[in-house]
């Protein structure tokens, strides 16, 4: 088990306030980035932002099954992209993301798959949580 | 992290009459009140009527499923 603790965020008037963000490599074939992602329980997938899976090296055209997210990314294109996660001391994990066509957008974790492959409990009142493989 | 402070005496009475009134530690009640204070701070930000996009994909269970199946295929490809 791995303690993060949750990171304060300015918005655009300056205004802090305070996510669960997890700090994460993906890895898919010769390519590394570490990224951060915002762990969502309310997501039902995870989302991978367009510019991320192009620095990854995946070409939009070679993505063949393609998805229809909801909310406000339903007016984006996604199509499904598989690679490693690896975080903290553990052991690489394989992960699905909907790689989206919007650019504005976090890096998500969700339902599926990342909340399969790691239990989380969060301590909203210490401003922590903590992650384990399953 | 350890932090030291200086307190006045009527900070300090305040303080060990909170902790005495809980029945926690001096510091617990310090933490405590600490927290209150960036989270009223969070309060803030929802009460200025500030407009956030949700890019959450909520109830996405057609994507979900199409994930998984793909996800499915690749670690049989692996296993292979």
């Amino acid at each position: 088990m791995e303690r993060f603790s949750f990171v304060s965020v300015n918005n655009a008037l300056g205004e802090v306030g305070f996510r669960p963000i997890l700090p994460i490599t993906l890895v898919y074939q010769n390519a590394s980035v570490k990224v951060s992602g915002l762990l969502d329980t309310g997501a039902s997938v995870n989302v991978l932002p367009y510019n991320a899976g192009v620095q990854l090296g995946y070409e939009w055209e070679r993505q063949t099954t393609v998805l229809s997210l909801t909310g406000n990314l339903a007016q984006y294109e996604a199509r499904v992209v598989v690679m490693q996660g690896q975080v903290g001391q553990f052991e690489p994990v394989q992960l699905v993301f909907a790689w989206t066509r919007a650019e504005n957008v976090p890096l998500i974790l969700g339902q599926v798959n990342f909340f399969m492959e790691f239990d989380v409990c969060f301590y909203r009142s210490q401003l922590a949580f903590n992650l384990s493989p399953r | 992290m350890n932090l030291t402070l200086n307190l006045s005496p009527e900070l300090e009475q305040y303080l060990l009459q909170s902790a005495e009134r809980r029945g926690i530690s001096v510091e617990e009640v310090t933490l405590q009140m600490l927290m209150g204070c960036m989270q009223s701070q969070e309060q803030d930000l929802i009460a200025s009527g500030a407009v956030c996009d949700v890019w959450s994909p909520y109830d996405a269970f057609d994507a979900a499923q199409t994930m998984l199946e793909v996800l499915n295929q690749s670690k049989a490809q692996e296993d292979e």
